[in-house]
């Protein structure tokens, strides 16, 4: 065994003695595995005000308050970048704001509170969260390098040990290696049983949080609180470790599923292989399908990370059904979407579908496509962007060829999202139409924009925006920490967005030729292919039938 | 734009506006020939005769004209229409199909405007310059309908036309270090295992090109008989075929020829130089390619170089033959 080889800069070293003392719970770990924890924690001192890390940036750590208590924020605006017309009739220019959900609601917002990488939630009206003596934060951060989700900053002077994952895992005991990256390393990796730290992280969890959390899933919102503590103490607090199944498609249903941190990807198993649903994160829930319509698992959910969940068994379920009808109209509502929109992902019939699949259309489910014997080349699609986005377009003229089609380069609203798959604030999501939308309180991180793959995800400068800065500070903003709440350079990230404030999308309605438009691909591709391709069929059976009675005659001259 | 079965409602209209104004203008001028009398209303009844004047001076000729001229204020509205592209003042699609067949209805307009007569040598000018702005204007709708698909079909490797020169000065630089890279191979070696050492290499910039590991072990022993084969190419035909402004008139721009150049250096050098030369073909292929295209580009909006100037003059000349026959004629 090694000791940890990553470094921390900053902060006084702690000897195993030292943070023994500091963390009891590492004594139940066996004395060789303690080695790795040397050089793996340090003890930071914070005066009041100071910023132990801000919403963004990238990091590796976990932080441990031993005494004083720090501010939990969201710096950045709590709104979304809106591009709409500005002043001036109809000759006005497109422009771009910070618009807050309060002056313009988007349907399906029903979130109030936004996922961050602790204990607790913060509100969006109010995104301001204390954390005191005895916290754990910054846990996804260390275990899967997300950017950090929310600035902290001390309230009083404050005492913390910043740890990397190996000291989080002989704490909480989750460190699994999967079978790719064992075979993969060389190295060693051990695997920690965990120690009563995370019992009693889970039962302060249960006593401080539980309940707020619950009550900050819509879905809960109108069970009584009498019932919120009946479930309270009915729950089973579940960790799942990366690429474990958490149910199977197929299965019996017997639980729901509440995350309270990590991501699930929910997927189908399709016979060309798996089709990715789409992915869940904190706050979000999962296994109300099976259990309402009293069916099996109807999608495969897979811890992505470290997951830990809150389980909700079949019987404390169905009670909650009929104690609460209410709850069960929710649920059949957000099930049937569910269920519509696999259903919308059966293969095309009829087209050239290892070009289809290759290409990653199967996958996009709203496409720009481009006639390449209609267009001229003129560009105004793309002029059409830039001054419906403040001169930055959001479209490319390129891209891959499927048929006559170009597959312009601009948000295809895939059906695997995996710019949703890191957000720490689980700010990107889709809407019920499967449109991808980022929320308010985007940090501004750019992880999305590094994990689209096509690049078609924008980090807008917060700056252009001043006139609106005012407007949208958040309300509560008074007890907010004062500098350096607000950050110098802020980004906000914005993708396509179909130009929802206009009838059609600016490229579609610039396109002078009818070559541009905004299509679903595997109905538009179905559509234009498949009518094509049973025409020909019918011509090349005609054609075989014709030939055949040639070669008859000719063989009969012969 | 290509003329579909889309258009059918803007050839209907034309045809019926062209019947209409035809049938107006027999009724007028020359009423004996129609089966059934049409007559214009008094107002606008002028007998030449009397008047002395042209078809175009009598009023049902100056309807003709001005309408024609409404068609061509208009159409050159098109390019400012282009420029504002977001603009809510109706799709661009249908601003284009109107500027196409509303200019085609101006054919028959200015017929019946001028009573088939040139008339005047200004006049004379103004048609010219209509014929000239109408004949680039089909010219140029015409491109549209094969050009794209050409493109298309030809160009696989299209890309982004601004791109080009870029696309082209990589290339160049990718081949010129594949050029350099051939240089210390040749030198001669000073002792059997003194490899050139990898810090000059990477000085010259020719570390990720130089020639595969097994060229230096065998030029070691001897020269590799490949090199100046490669070198000989590469400067006399690859390098000057990337460099050059005018691609196709050099040897490699014509797509037979080069790959049965191609095909010969193949046969001519080692197996460990073959994907060398896979590279450098498969780089003057996409130089022909964004050639063709550049020539496409230029195929497809050339023709605008005409439209638009002659386009504006016929305005001018419009505004000046108005004038003219209004308050001097």
């Amino acid at each position: 065994m090694q000791p940890s080889t990553e470094k921390l800069e900053q902060g006084e070293p702690l000897s195993t003695e030292k943070l023994l003392e500091h963390l009891p719970w590492l004594k139940e770990i066996p004395a060789p595995q303690l080695k790795w924890a040397e050089g793996a924690a340090v003890l930071r001192r914070f005066k009041r005000g100071d910023l132990v890390c801000e919403e963004g940036e990238f990091g590796s750590t976990a932080f441990y308050v031993l005494s004083g208590s720090v501010d939990v924020f969201i710096a950045n605006q709590i709104a979304h970048v809106k591009t709409r017309r500005g002043f001036g009739g109809f000759v006005a220019r497109m422009k771009s704001f910070l618009v807050s959900d309060r002056e313009e609601h988007r349907d399906e917002n029903t979130k109030t509170y936004i996922p961050i990488d602790a204990s607790i939630d913060l509100s969006v009206s109010s995104p301001l969260a204390q954390l005191g003596a005895c916290e754990l934060f910054g846990e996804m951060t260390c275990r899967t390098f997300q950017p950090r989700s929310a600035t902290v900053q001390a309230r009083e002077d404050c005492v913390m040990v910043e740890m990397l994952r190996v000291i989080l895992d002989m704490l909480m005991g989750s460190r699994e290696v999967d079978a790719v990256t064992k075979a993969a390393t060389k190295v060693k990796v051990p695997t920690f049983k965990g120690t009563s730290f995370k019992t009693e992280l889970d039962k302060k969890y249960r006593e401080r949080s539980l309940n707020n959390h619950l009550r900050s899933v819509p879905l809960f919102s109108s069970v009584d609180e009498t019932f919120l503590a009946l479930l309270n103490q009915k729950v089973e607090l579940v960790t799942f470790g990366k690429s474990q199944v958490i149910c199977k498609q197929g299965d019996p249903a017997d639980a729901f599923f509440l995350i309270r941190s990590g991501m699930v990807k929910v997927s189908n198993a399709l016979p060309g292989g798996e089709m990715v649903r789409t992915y869940l994160g904190r706050g979000d829930y999962f296994g109300e399908i099976g259990l309402l319509f009293n069916q099996p698992r109807s999608a495969t959910c897979t811890a992505l990370d470290t997951v830990s969940l809150v389980k909700i068994g079949k019987a404390d379920f169905e009670q909650m059904l009929a104690s609460f009808p209410v709850v069960r109209e929710t649920l059949v509502e957000v099930a049937d979407a569910r269920l519509q929109a696999s259903q919308k992902k059966e293969l095309p019939r009829g087209l050239n579908l290892d070009e289809f699949l290759n290409q990653g259309l199967f996958e996009a489910q709203n496409l720009l496509v481009i006639d390449l014997d209609r267009c001229t080349r003129c560009d105004l699609c793309v002029r059409a962007c830039a001054e419906a986005h403040d001169g930055v377009t959001r479209l490319l003229r390129d891209g891959l060829r499927y048929d006559k089609y170009l597959v312009a380069t601009t948000c295809r609203t895939c059906r695997d999202p995996l710019c949703m798959t890191q957000c720490p604030v689980g700010s990107i999501r889709r809407k019920d139409n499967l449109e991808i939308i980022i929320e308010d309180w985007c940090i501004g991180c750019s992880k999305c924009a590094e994990l689209c793959p096509f690049g078609n995800i924008n980090m807008h400068p917060v700056e252009l925006m001043e006139e609106l800065k005012a407007a949208q500070t958040p309300a509560g903003a008074g007890d907010a920490p004062k500098a350096p709440a607000a950050p110098k350079k802020s980004f906000k990230a914005a993708t396509c967005d179909l130009c929802t404030d206009l009838s059609t999308p600016s490229c579609v309605y610039a396109c002078p030729h009818d070559a541009a438009k905004r299509v679903d691909p595997t109905e538009y591709f179905t559509k234009q292919f498949v009518s094509k391709s049973r025409w020909q069929q019918v011509k090349f059976e005609a054609r075989t039938t014709h030939d055949a009675d040639e070669n008859t005659t000719f063989i009969k001259r012969k | 734009m290509i003329i579909n079965r889309q258009h059918w409602g803007w050839a209907i209209i034309v045809i019926l506006a062209t019947g209409v104004a035809a049938l107006l203008y027999i009724g007028e001028f020359h009423p004996q020939r129609l089966p059934f009398p049409l007559a214009m209303p008094a107002s606008l009844h002028r007998d030449m005769a009397e008047t002395g004047r042209s078809v175009a001076g009598t009023p049902l000729g100056l309807i003709y004209g001005s309408i024609a001229a409404g068609i061509f204020v208009f159409a050159a509205l098109l390019g400012a229409r282009r420029k504002r592209p977001t603009l809510k003042v109706g799709r661009l699609q249908i601003w284009l199909k109107a500027h196409i067949w509303l200019t085609l209805l101006t054919v028959p307009l200015i017929l019946l405007h001028s009573g088939f007569s040139s008339g005047s040598p200004m006049t004379k000018w103004l048609l010219v310059i209509y014929a000239i702005v109408m004949v680039s204007g089909i010219y140029g709708l015409a491109l549209q309908h094969f050009i794209p698909r050409l493109m298309k079909e030809q160009v696989p490797l299209e890309t982004i036309f601004e791109q080009i020169p870029h696309l082209l000065n990589q290339m160049r630089e990718s081949a010129n270090e594949l050029r350099k890279g051939l240089e210390p191979a040749l030198a001669p070696a000073p002792a059997a295992s003194s490899a050139p050492p990898a810090s000059s290499l990477a000085t010259a910039g020719i570390a990720a090109v130089a020639e595969p590991p097994a060229a230096t072990t065998v030029l070691e022993a001897a020269p590799d008989p490949s090199i100046p084969v490669l070198k000989e190419f590469m400067d006399e035909a690859a390098l000057p075929y990337l460099a050059a402004h005018r691609g196709h008139k050099l040897l490699l721009g014509a797509q037979r020829v080069s790959d049965d150049q191609f095909r010969l250096l193949k046969i001519s050098v080692g197996a460990e130089w073959q994907g060398k030369v896979e590279q450098l073909q498969a780089w003057c292929d996409e130089r022909r390619q964004l050639d063709l295209q550049t020539k496409l580009q230029h195929w497809l909006h050339g023709w605008l170089l005409v439209h638009i100037p002659f386009s504006i003059l016929l305005l001018i000349f419009t505004a000046w033959h108005a004038v003219a026959a209004l308050f001097f004629y």
